[in-house]
């Protein structure tokens, strides 16, 4: 497998109004200390606006933070955005306050992995090491 | 002395400007942990002293033979969230060593500096007040709620809106789709309030608000509802939070960049203090902060510097600090270190008194009493085993009652951690003080912990460390400074990813999280969940209202408000005539955001 | 090439993947390059600079707004600094251009400094490079920021615009000497705060010794020292002016088209530099260096060995 010559680019992004920031901070200094570059777009993010800066950021995963109760309507609608932009292939990971009545939903709509909240943050840097390093790297 | 004092320094930089890990990191090498409390006395050649003689003879010849033959379980004893060294034993001698003062630094209850307690008889005459948060969906359904709560023997209620409305949107927003009622009742017109004030006004006591960033359009809604329903302002309490300043430092909910987010704030304080001067005009909510992991000192040290800001632009519309300080009201949460708890609780209280004699120069002892409402916090509360949360609230509760409780205590629900409220956790919740009031007898006497000399000392350190936290940001230009440079915002963003990893890699023991976990657990408990028809239902009574409404009035009265902010003129009386005129609640924010912009930090995310 | 294609035809999606190769050192992005070079050169590249606190990001935000307004397209880099121990970085400059987020003429791309010196990143650009045949015609550079050392945005724009604020110490102010010999338009940022005259006094002695220390020129360009306060768009309109008024007079003089041109030189020799540290560490020969190490050889000899022994290796190909 050809290595990695570049850290792993993620977009963290909090939709809807609700602005509780504390897990979204630990999960971006972590992924910091991973070495990951993380990308930031902000608080009262749209599906749409999230969408726009994966695509431009061309970061290889995107992740939502959600702690209200939106995340049925925004999540799928960010999936497919993404799709229809031809970005469908970037992993999408939701994490925060979602119930596992909702799992079967988002996973259908094409949210990737969903981190319920209180997740440990290795085990998020963890998984997202094992997916990077089974993507193709870029030839020497 | 000279050493205990710049031990405290070096504890007190911990809420430095460093902005990353980095800094941290760089820093570690050369800079040793802050000292703890009591070390000095440890460490120093014993004075010649009785107690501290014996204290090491004690040492020498009883703990430390036991000791090595019985190795400590830890490594080392630290309190939760300071992570001060604990001592394995305080003796008046460690008192005695910090210059501990009786009279000076605890004195009685009712008197400065109010150590033991703002009130001369502690809760023997009457309890603290029982609260709980409420409030969801639309008005009509919030009215239910709260009188189900008002039967449980409640006299006060607590009254959130949902996102869309503390982020000063209506509704029908395309923005806040989805979120609508979700958190707390949706507020779009005065119609929302005539249908939640449907409520037995002779049991409500009390009532608290929290709507921050719009806060006077909130204002002008609460006071024209009550109007409407021909309630006389006089027989109960209105209190609205308005507590901006603290949004920019950690909760985000905020429209307009700070010094207008200030200003609107103080127009609040002004009109109350002049029309319903019983009311209650502002809460400081550490209890914000406490949840950004903030440690005691922090919370201590910002909310007061945040007090200050208010305080000050106060003054400067022609009010005296006598005046002005006894509105002031702080919530505060205790989190499962019990004694971090208490003696928090009782340094706020001194804390408070010193900086308004010393900086302000209050004589009435009103302004120098500290209002404070006490909670358990949430977010000690798990989501695995939540049951759990009620032995874990009841102990919270405990330290509440403990630390003086303040005027009023408010606990959240063993649910909380998951989703919004169930029925059954508000009646658990609501016994649960009286347990704690009726059962346990720590009502029963005055400040019961004070002359323990662990909670003695532990409470002078932590109000040591907590001014020379807050000179450091009176230095900087005080609070609007430290929101502006995101000072606030870093130091909490540090605390935030250390505290995480104290659980992640088990330095702190977290049943259920990281200890005594289950395999098979079910993590669904009990939620909340609210009927999807709420948001239509909103947004078609909305809707309704504007075809309704005399609009050529409600214009009209948006010009007035854009031109009450464009003066500079106090918003209350302008947004007061737009809420009549059933303009809405995101109307008159957008007319504001017209004059005073919208507010992007410099960086959102807290610690970054 | 179907990304070089797209990506002059304004398609984000292959102008973002471009980047990607790029910065991944994908061959396929040296492809593009040299797929889409015919497309390039139009594009006014300004570099944004100055202390952490001025304010870039939210003054970006605000010009980003005002050029659109001329109807400008907008390609953004913004810079942030990787963490030296770990690599990792926390770019967060977007969350001051939210608002931009849904404008299609407007493209941001985020990049951490990757433990390139300079405040700057390596990618920065052949960023650029691909922003400029993407057809945006004003190019916002904004770098990290760390105080010193951000002499490389000259290298790279043809407009430096140092940005300032007020009641920072001039010993903080005072790093930035070296970049003032080279600013071509100086804003001062969050005017409205107290200081201000103090700090313009500041820049503008700092000024006037720059223009007594170069021999005069008629059509010599004059540095602007201006005032902004970009949370409100105050004074970000004559910011704009400025850039505009720099990019005509660099036209008129000739200069648009040779800072293009010294930039690209300054790139072939990086990637020249780049390719040969590749060989060298290819064709390091490591029983020179065990000879090294073992103190058997010493250190001058080694390295002309070694350099023999590149040469020797480059001449059979």
């Amino acid at each position: 497998m050809a290595g990695h010559t570049r850290p792993l680019r993620i977009l963290l992004a909090k939709l809807g109004m609700d602005t509780h920031t504390v897990g979204v901070t630990v999960i971006a200094h972590a992924l910091r200390e991973a070495g990951m570059e993380v990308i930031f777009t902000g608080l009262k993010q749209t599906p749409a606006m999230v969408a726009a800066a994966a695509i431009q950021e061309d970061v290889d995963v995107v992740g939502i933070s959600t702690l209200s109760a939106g995340h049925t309507r925004s999540l799928p609608q960010l999936a497919q955005l993404l799709r229809e932009a031809g970005a469908g292939d970037k992993l999408l990971l939701a994490g925060g306050v979602i119930p596992e009545e909702d799992r079967p939903l988002l996973e259908q709509a094409g949210v990737d992995r969903i981190f319920t909240m209180g997740s440990d943050t290795r085990e998020i840097v963890d998984y997202l090491n094992q997916w990077w390093s089974r993507q193709p790297g870029s030839p020497d | 002395m000279h050493r205990k004092g710049s031990a405290l320094r070096r504890a007190s930089q911990r809420a430095d400007t460093m902005s990353t890990e980095d800094h941290a990191r760089a820093e570690r090498g050369d800079q040793q942990r802050p000292s703890r409390p009591g070390e000095a006395a440890a460490d120093a050649t014993p004075p010649d002293d009785g107690i501290a003689a014996a204290a090491a003879r004690w040492q020498a010849e009883t703990r430390a033979p036991f000791v090595a033959d019985n190795p400590e379980r830890r490594d080392a004893f630290l309190t939760q969230a300071l992570k001060w060294s604990v001592n394995p034993l305080y003796t008046p001698a460690d008192l005695e060593a910090m210059g501990f003062d009786y009279l000076r630094d605890v004195g009685f209850p009712g008197e400065y500096p109010y150590t033991r307690g703002t009130g001369p008889n502690g809760h023997r005459s009457a309890l603290w007040t029982m609260t709980q948060v409420t409030g969801f969906g639309k008005g009509e359904e919030w009215a239910k709620r709260a009188r189900y709560m008002l039967d449980q023997g409640l006299s006060g209620l607590i009254l959130e809106h949902d996102l869309p409305t503390t982020n000063g949107y209506d509704s029908d927003d395309p923005l806040v789709a989805g979120e609508v009622g979700r958190a707390g009742m949706a507020l779009d017109s005065l119609e929302d309030l005539e249908q939640a004030f449907d409520l037995p006004f002779d049991k409500l006591q009390y009532l608290m608000s929290v709507c921050n960033a719009p806060q006077p359009v909130n204002l002008a809604m609460i006071i024209a509802a009550l109007e409407k329903k021909g309630v006389d302002p006089r027989d109960f309490v209105l209190h609205i939070v308005n507590g901006i300043l603290i949004e920019y430092t950690c909760v985000g909910r905020y429209i307009y960049p700070p010094e207008h987010g200030l200003k609107l704030a103080t127009d609040c304080i002004e009109y109350i203090i002049r029309h319903h001067p019983n009311w209650a005009p502002i809460s400081i909510i550490a209890a914000q902060l406490q949840p950004a992991k903030a440690n005691p000192v922090q919370e201590i040290a910002f909310s007061l510097a945040i007090a200050c800001a208010y305080i000050d632009a106060t003054l400067e519309r022609g009010f005296d600090i006598d005046t002005v300080a006894p509105y002031f009201h702080f919530v505060v949460n205790v989190d499962m270190d019990f004694f971090e708890g208490v003696c928090k609780l009782r340094a706020f209280r001194k804390c408070w008194a010193r900086l308004m004699r010393e900086r302000y120069g209050a004589t009435n002892p009103a302004a120098m009493k500290i209002r404070m409402m006490t909670s358990p916090t949430t977010t000690a509360l798990t989501l695995q085993q939540p049951l759990n949360n009620i032995g874990r609230l009841a102990i919270m509760a405990t330290a509440c009652a403990l630390g003086g409780a303040g005027e009023h205590m408010t606990t959240p629900l063993h649910d909380e951690a998951h989703a919004l409220p169930a029925e059954e956790a508000i009646r658990v919740g609501a016994a649960l003080q009286h347990i704690v009031a009726h059962e346990t007898g720590v009502a029963d006497t005055i400040d019961p912990l004070a002359g323990s000399y662990y909670v003695e000392a532990l409470t002078k350190q932590i109000e040591d460390a907590a001014f020379a936290e807050m000179d450091k940001v009176f230095e900087m230009g005080g609070a609007l400074a430290a929101i502006r440079t995101g000072y606030f915002q870093r130091a909490l963003g540090r605390e935030q990813y250390e505290r995480h990893r104290d659980i992640e890699e088990g330095r702190r023991k977290w049943v259920g999280v990281n200890h005594l976990t289950l395999e098979e657990e079910q993590r669904e408990i009990e939620i909340f969940r609210l009927d999807e028809q709420v948001e239509e239902q909103q947004i078609a009574r909305l809707r309704s209202l504007r075809e309704r409404r005399d609009q050529a009035a409600v214009d009209a009265a948006l010009d007035g408000v854009r031109e009450a902010a464009a003066a500079g003129d106090n918003l209350l009386p302008a947004c007061l005539v737009a809420v009549k005129a059933y303009a809405t609640h995101g109307e008159i924010c957008a007319a504001m955001r017209d004059v005073f912009g919208q507010y992007t930090p410099d960086s959102q995310l807290a610690g970054v | 090439m179907e990304v070089a294609a797209a990506l002059v035809k304004g398609n984000v999606a292959a102008g973002a993947r471009a980047m990607r190769w790029l910065d991944d050192r994908d061959p396929r992005g040296a492809d593009v390059v040299s797929a889409v070079i015919g497309h390039t050169g139009g594009a006014h590249v300004v570099g944004l600079t100055g202390p952490p606190g001025a304010g870039k990001s939210t003054l970006a935000s605000a010009l980003i707004a005002e050029a659109r307004r001329r109807e400008h397209r907008v390609g953004v880099v913004a810079v942030d600094p990787s963490s030296p121990f770990t690599g990792g970085a926390i770019l967060g400059d977007r969350v001051r251009m939210a608002r931009h987020a849904l404008d299609p003429d407007v493209f941001i791309r985020s990049v951490g400094t990757r433990g390139q010196a300079g405040g700057l990143s390596r990618s920065t650009h052949d960023t650029c490079l691909i922003l400029d045949a993407m057809g945006y015609d004003l190019i916002l550079v904004e770098t990290v920021g760390v105080g010193q050392d951000e002499i490389e945005i000259v290298a790279l724009a043809h407009t430096t615009v140092i940005v300032g604020l007020p009641g920072l110490g001039d010993e903080v102010q005072a790093v930035k000497a070296g970049l003032m010999e080279v600013g071509e338009i100086i804003v001062i940022n969050k005017a409205d705060r107290e200081g201000l005259d103090h700090t313009l006094q500041h820049y503008e002695t700092m000024l006037h010794l720059r223009a007594s220390a170069q021999p005069d020129a008629p059509d010599a360009w004059t540095p602007p020292l201006l005032t902004a306060v970009a949370t409100r768009e105050e004074g970000t309109a004559a910011v704009v002016d400025a850039i505009e008024a720099h990019g005509r007079w660099l036209r008129a003089n000739g200069e648009f088209a040779a800072r293009s041109g010294r930039r690209a030189r300054a790139q072939a020799m990086v990637l020249l530099r780049d390719r040969l540290s590749t060989l060298l560490d290819q064709h390091a020969d490591p029983q020179v260096l065990a000879a090294v190490e073992a103190r058997e050889l010493d250190v001058y000899s080694a390295a002309d060995a070694l350099l023999a022994g590149l040469r020797e290796a480059l001449r059979r190909g």
